[in-house]
């Protein structure tokens, strides 16, 4: 192949690359930062997952979901060198989170004011990001890949290489564990008077 | 439908990944149930708070830029570290899901042909097959867990990480054992029925039978499945790792997250 169209492939190569890849670059980066939980860590996570897709490209099936594929060239990256890092063991009490612990709490309230509306209405958008962010990684990982990029079961178990049950239980666990979170946030700063134990 | 099987199925169709009739049969108990209904509205109205909140569009314009110039870069010095790159320090492990379901085929009908040739195994099998198979009366009241000097073995000569598996197997114990008088690793893992037998080592000085090869996420390996088990072993870095477990329709792929931090 001569110079000329080589060039010429690489300019194709390079296009397709910008209209297939770099679009999602958002999202991508929307998630790099609740998965390392910094902008600097979430930069490079970004960048090291194009760097690799556009040498891989050609391994890359046309017509194919480039979104997922994406995702989980970046999750392998995550998992392989950012949460090796800081790899503490985790430890999650579960046991004391009801399935319906905001709901109930709420509901606990009273039916008068609405204190769905108001609980909703009061908590700001950095304070979730923030709850999500305490999330252990494990959940939150899933609850990110299933609530803010929109992935379905099937679509995260292929991205996180997990199982499809434990795709299912985790985004449980992690609904209840931040339910929890956005609750004690709310009564810590005066949202939400708590009512008595129920 | 008992509110107990709707709320079972509550997230599911929030999710929208409930099937159509289930998902019918739950709108038919909310018609009638006031109590689900408010549950289900107050899960939903939950989960369009937190998209809603925090799904907003990260500011990534000037990453964009750094992107392609690096791209750019890339093309420039086509040489430069095409397999050694920065980014490849780790192996490059992903590949589209065409590739493992071949992966799998193969597998299959190389499985149909290692009957065949089930005596050969002897040498090598036998005794992986035989400590995976009886790990419990080897150590009846508890299997060894010795994390602490495996792990050490593991970081300090082939940087692997002591971890569950990542796909509903965890870790119920380690030790060391012997394979052909040299020290391997041996992590031990479980998920409901399911055993899995890790064992980690020197890939040098071993000696290792013509199992047949397969390629995943590329991954050169060779299996051979015998009577109670699937064996497979593999080399990643300088280290060697043979795989046993009594799941038969395992596949490699199903054990590297754990292994992928080398």
């Amino acid at each position: 192949m001569d110079d000329r169209s080589s060039g010429v492939n690489e300019q194709k190569k390079k296009e397709r690359f910008d209209k297939e890849a770099l679009v999602h670059l958002d999202a991508l980066y929307r998630t790099a930062l609740r998965m390392t939980k910094n902008e600097g860590d979430a930069d490079d996570l970004v960048q090291e997952t194009y760097l690799k897709a556009y040498r891989f490209w050609d391994k890359f099936e046309e017509g194919s979901n480039c979104r997922a594929w994406l995702f989980k060239i970046m999750t392998n990256i995550f998992i392989n060198n950012y949460r090796a890092r800081s790899r503490k063991p985790q430890v999650v009490d579960l046991e004391d989170v009801d399935d319906d612990f905001l709901f109930g709490q709420l509901s606990a309230l009273g039916p008068s004011d609405n204190p769905e509306s108001h609980f909703f209405a009061k908590v700001f958008d950095d304070d979730v990001k923030k709850a999500i962010d305490n999330l252990p990684e494990d959940f939150r990982l899933v609850v990110v890949l299933s609530f803010l990029e929109g992935f379905s079961y099937q679509e995260i178990a292929d991205i996180t290489g997990l199982q499809i049950g434990t795709v299912k239980s985790r985004l449980h666990r992690g609904r209840k564990l931040l339910q929890k979170e956005l609750w004690h946030y709310a009564v810590k700063n005066g949202f939400i008077k708590e009512p008595a134990q129920r | 439908m008992t509110c107990e099987e709707a709320l079972r199925k509550l997230y599911e169709v929030i999710d929208k990944e409930a099937s159509e009739i289930d998902a019918q049969e739950v709108k038919e108990h909310l018609r009638h149930c006031r109590s689900c209904m408010a549950r289900y509205q107050f899960e939903e109205m939950f989960k369009t708070f937190v998209i809603d909140k925090a799904s907003s569009p990260a500011k990534s314009e000037f990453l964009k830029g750094k992107i392609i110039s690096q791209i750019q870069h890339l093309d420039e010095n086509p040489g430069s570290g095409k397999n050694r790159g920065k980014f490849l320090t780790n192996p490059f492990r992903f590949r589209s899901i065409f590739v493992a379901v071949a992966a799998a085929l193969v597998l299959c009908v190389l499985a149909a042909f290692a009957s065949a040739k089930f005596y050969r195994h002897k040498v090598f099998i036998y005794p992986f097959e035989k400590t995976h198979m009886t790990v419990h009366a080897l150590y009846p009241d508890k299997i060894p867990h010795n994390t602490e000097a495996v792990s050490k073995f593991l970081n300090g000569d082939m940087r692997l990480a002591v971890n569950d598996l990542g796909n509903g197997f965890s870790m119920i114990g380690c030790c060391f054992d012997e394979v052909q008088g040299q020290r391997f690793a041996h992590l031990r893992y479980q998920n409901g029925l399911t055993h899995v037998s890790l064992y980690i080592g020197k890939n040098d000085g071993v000696n290792l039978p013509d199992f047949e090869k397969a390629v995943a996420n590329n991954i050169e390996y060779f299996h051979r499945e015998c009577k109670e088990c699937l064996v497979m072993y593999w080399k990643m870095g300088d280290a060697l790792v043979i795989a046993v477990t009594d799941d038969k329709q395992a596949r490699l792929t199903d054990f590297l997250p754990a292994l992928a931090s080398i």
